[in-house]
């Protein structure tokens, strides 16, 4: 079974002082999930009468599988040259 | 011949998929599946990639110094799926904002049937690109 990023891991600064935060993603997908199902009726709404030709039901599952699969990206940020006080950044999907 | 490849041609003898789907069935199961070992002698075939990577050095103060990416490949597919689902307007005006950056590209051009091919060729990729400010990008797959 498919299903989105579960926890988003942010580290700020490198060892040995780096500060490690694990983000519930779960939490934020159960609140989106009860905020986005009166906002689907109304895209679903918006497609049918968009001039050209939206299929639903495939763009929202293709956006779904899309969400699922971000599981595993990590980006990671360094400071620039010269900023002695910037911090390295960090943040990967799971 | 085993229980699948009986079921298959079973299908085909209903008329429930046609010759061709049947011919991919039968291809996709005499393929190795992901997880079984190497045949013993015999070269191992090349892993497919799991990510793409996309590293960015600058050494310029005002730049970020260094951004590292790693993208899923099933990220990539699911876009590139996704991406056809747009309607053929969606595509010209995409195609129109790639232009005015300089980039002459269909994207109706890519399609899910060629996904696993573009995946493929993508393994053998390697981009390293020095731009004039001392900026380094490389973009590879592992």
């Amino acid at each position: 079974m498919r299903y989105p990023p579960m926890l988003a891991r942010v580290a700020v600064g490198g060892p040995p002082r780096a500060f490690r935060l694990w983000v519930p993603l779960f939490l934020v997908w159960t609140l989106l999930l009860v905020l986005l199902l009166p906002l689907l009726a109304i895209v679903a709404l918006a497609l049918a009468l968009a001039p050209r030709r939206w299929r639903f039901g495939p763009v929202v599952h293709g956006a779904w599988v899309t969400l699922c699969e971000a599981r595993g990206t990590t980006i990671e940020l360094g400071p620039a040259h010269g900023q002695p006080h910037a911090r390295d950044l960090t943040i990967s999907l799971h | 011949m085993n229980e699948e490849r009986l079921r298959i041609l079973d299908l085909v003898a209903a008329g429930k998929i046609t010759s061709e789907e049947a011919a991919r069935l039968l291809d996709a199961l005499g393929a190795p599946r992901a997880g079984d070992p190497a045949p013993a002698g015999g070269p191992a075939a090349p892993a497919s990639p799991r990510y793409l990577r996309v590293v960015v050095e600058s050494d310029q103060p005002d730049q970020t110094g260094r951004v590292n990416v790693r993208v899923p490949m099933n990220l990539l597919r699911a876009g590139v799926r996704l991406a056809a689902l747009l309607p053929a307007g969606v595509h010209e005006q995409i195609n129109g904002a790639l232009r005015e950056k300089g980039v002459d590209f269909d994207v109706s051009r890519i399609k899910p049937e060629n996904l696993e091919e573009i995946v493929e060729h993508l393994g053998e990729l390697t981009v390293d690109v020095e731009g004039d400010r001392g900026e380094r990008v490389r973009v590879y797959c592992e």
